[in-house]
C-alpha cells in the first residue's frame, strides 16, 4: 500500500506540472515596425515663365544688357535698372513665377531651400549660332500660402510644412539680355527661349 | 509485501487523469489573435548626432524627442484574447525579443526598441474575451552617422498570457 501511495503522488505531481506548463500560459510573437522617409517629394506646379518680351541685344560690351525682374510673390515683371547701350527688354505679356510644392514631409517642420547659385542661359532651339541668348540669375523665392505667405522662403523657418506635411513656394529671378562682348550677335528671333535650373529642398 | 491489483491502478489513473484532462480542455481552445502590429508610423530622422526617441503608448499617443518627426502616425499593437474562462484575470507580459531593428538596407543605421509596455493583467468578459494593447519606445543610435535610409525597420516583440 505504501508503494501505491508513492505511485499516486508521483503521478499526481507529474500531471499537475504538465498541466501548469502546457495550459496556463500562451505566447505569441509579433513585430514592431517603423518606416523612415527622409526624402521629401518636390513637385513643380508651374514653370518659371517670363511671358513674352521685346528684346534687343547689345553685345558690344559685357555691361550692356537690359533686365526684367520677375517677382516671385505676385509674378509681376519690372525692369531692374535702365538698359545700357542699345539693349532693351520690355514685357509684352504677363509671366508667372515657378511654383513648387513640398509634400510627404513631416508636419510643422522647417525646410531648407537652396536656389541656384549660378546663372542659367536660355537658348532657342534650331536657330543660327549667332542668335543671342538670355541669362537668368538672382534667384529669389517666397512662401505661398499659410501663415508665412509672401515671406522669403530661404530665411530661417519661413518655409515650414503645414499639418499635412506640405508647403508651397514660388521662385522668381531676373531675366537679362545677352551679357557678352563678342560683337557677333544678331537680333533676337521670335522663338521660345528655354533653360533649366535646379533647386533643392531638405530638412 | 503488498500486492497491487492492476485494475486498481487503472482506477487510480482514471480518477486522477479525468479531472486533469477536463482542466486542460477548458483552456485548450483559447486563442490570441493579433489585430494590429505595433507601428511607429512613418518618420523622419532629421539628425543623428544625439539619440532621439519615438514612443507610441498604449493610449495611441505619439511622443517625440529631439530629432524625430512624424509623417504618418503609428499605433500600438492590439490583440484579442478569446475563448478563455469568463470573468477571469489573465496576466500579460510584453517583452522585446530582438531589440535592434533590421532593415532591407544593411548599411543603414538601426533603431533600438528600448521597451514595450502593456497592462499587467486583463479580465475576460462575459464571452471569455479580453483585449491586450502594447506600446513601445524606439530609439535612434545617436552615433553621429546620419544614415537612416528610407526603409522599413522591424523588431520582434513577444506577448505572454497566463493565469
Amino acid at each position: 500500500m505504501n508503494n501505491l501511495n508513492k505511485i499516486t503522488k508521483v503521478l499526481g505531481l507529474t500531471l499537475v506540472l504538465a498541466a501548469s506548463s502546457n495550459a496556463l500560459a500562451a505566447t505569441v510573437n509579433s513585430t514592431a515596425t517603423v518606416e523612415v522617409k527622409n526624402i521629401v517629394t518636390l513637385t513643380e506646379d508651374a514653370t518659371l515663365n517670363f511671358g513674352s518680351v521685346r528684346a534687343t541685344a547689345d553685345d558690344s560690351n559685357v555691361a550692356n544688357f537690359a533686365t526684367l525682374l520677375l517677382n516671385p510673390a505676385d509674378g509681376t515683371l519690372a525692369p531692374v535698372a535702365t538698359a545700357v547701350g542699345t539693349s532693351a527688354l520690355t514685357s509684352l505679356s504677363a509671366g508667372n513665377p515657378g511654383t513648387y510644392t513640398i509634400s510627404d514631409a513631416a508636419n510643422f517642420t522647417p525646410m531648407t531651400l537652396t536656389l541656384p547659385a549660378a546663372a542659367t542661359t536660355l537658348i532657342a532651339s534650331g536657330v543660327p549660332a549667332t542668335t543671342p541668348t538670355f541669362t537668368v540669375d538672382d534667384w529669389t523665392a517666397t512662401v505661398s500660402g499659410g501663415p508665412n505667405d509672401g515671406t522669403d522662403a530661404e530665411t530661417a523657418t519661413n518655409l515650414t510644412t503645414d499639418a499635412t506635411g506640405a508647403v508651397t513656394f514660388n521662385v522668381g529671378a531676373t531675366l537679362s539680355t545677352i551679357k557678352s562682348a563678342a560683337g557677333t550677335a544678331t537680333a533676337y528671333l521670335d522663338a521660345n527661349y528655354e533653360g533649366s535650373y535646379a533647386i533643392k529642398v531638405e530638412y | 509485501m503488498t500486492h497491487i491489483q492492476p485494475s486498481f491502478i487503472i482506477k487510480i489513473f482514471f480518477f486522477i487523469l479525468f479531472p486533469v484532462s477536463i482542466f486542460i480542455s477548458s483552456y485548450a481552445f483559447a486563442a490570441i489573435t493579433q489585430v494590429d502590429k505595433l507601428s511607429f508610423g512613418t518618420i523622419v530622422v532629421l539628425d543623428n548626432t544625439a539619440t532621439s526617441e519615438i514612443t507610441v503608448d498604449v493610449e495611441g499617443r505619439v511622443i517625440l524627442t529631439n530629432q524625430i518627426r512624424v509623417i504618418d502616425l503609428g499605433h500600438p499593437a492590439y490583440f484579442i484574447l478569446s475563448d478563455y474562462t469568463i470573468y477571469t484575470q489573465l496576466f500579460t507580459v510584453a517583452s522585446v525579443l530582438n531589440a535592434e531593428t533590421a532593415s532591407y538596407n544593411n548599411n543603414s543605421q538601426q533603431f533600438t526598441l528600448i521597451n514595450v509596455t502593456t497592462a499587467p493583467s486583463v479580465t475576460t468578459n462575459a464571452t471569455g474575451m479580453a483585449e491586450v494593447i502594447i506600446g513601445g519606445t524606439l530609439q535612434t543610435s545617436g552615433n553621429g552617422i546620419n544614415q537612416y535610409y528610407d526603409d522599413t525597420y522591424t523588431a520582434t516583440i513577444q506577448l505572454t498570457v497566463s493565469y
